[in-house]
């Protein structure tokens, strides 16, 4: 069975660390980090991905914006899920408008991560057109 | 050779830096210095966030009240007691008194 990998964008480096150390174990994921908006969608046109984890506030990328652009890229099958500290509000409404799959609440620790993003791997392998 | 550095202990020397930028930002703050209350919330909003994902819940329920403090008014030198429970806070969980 092949291995998902997620790319995970974060400015914030223990967020990037402890997701990256965790969730290979409690998802059976690989995880790939990106630390600005820029770098993770230089990595999604030279790797593949089953899922994309997004910051909401990055230096160089509104979450919307971003999302925006990674969905461009990625088209509609892949899941593109939100883990932002920002409450329940316009960001999550504009991140849902632009294409995001799951907001995630931070903090939300490894486990709370890991049961979010379960379903969305699961549907991804059972789409027969997914590339 | 890569050395893998587990994330919980580099976070409990993250929250000892976190320390000492909430006291500096705090003080930036209390002093007027202009655009610095934006970022104080910025970090405490970020703290919030990164504290509690890693299992510090005192840390992270303190940010998020003192965000609150901060976004609702511009803490003043005389408000220093404030911040003083999550400077604690802090201190504890990088000793590893606390928390995760």
């Amino acid at each position: 069975m092949d291995v998902k990998r997620i790319l995970y964008v974060d400015d914030d480096e223990a967020m990037l660390r402890i997701v990256a150390a965790t969730l290979p174990r409690l998802s059976g994921v690989e995880v790939v980090t990106a630390t600005s908006g820029a770098h993770g969608l230089a990595l999604l046109g030279q790797q593949r991905f089953d899922l994309v984890l997004l910051d909401y506030e990055l230096p160089d990328f509104d979450g919307a914006d971003l999302c925006a652009e990674v969905r461009m890229r990625i088209g509609a099958s892949t899941p593109v899920v939100f883990l932002s500290g920002h409450e329940d509000g316009p960001e999550r409404r504009a991140a849902m408008e632009a294409g995001a799959s799951v907001f995630l609440r931070k903090p939300c620790p490894p486990a709370a991560i890991a049961a979010g993003i379960a379903p969305l791997l699961r549907e991804r392998a059972l789409d027969p057109v997914q590339p | 050779m890569t050395t893998k550095i587990d994330p919980y202990v580099a976070y409990r020397l993250q929250l000892l830096q976190d320390g000492q930028t909430l006291r500096s930002l705090w003080e930036s703050v209390g002093r007027g210095e202009p655009d610095v209350r934006d970022r104080l919330a910025k970090f405490l909003h970020r703290l919030h966030g990164t504290s509690g994902t890693y299992g510090y819940e005192q840390v992270s329920a303190l940010a998020h009240d003192l965000r609150e403090v901060v976004v609702a008014r511009p803490p003043r030198v005389l408000d220093e007691n404030l911040a003083e429970p999550l400077l604690t806070a802090l201190v504890e969980a990088s000793l590893g008194t606390v928390g995760s």
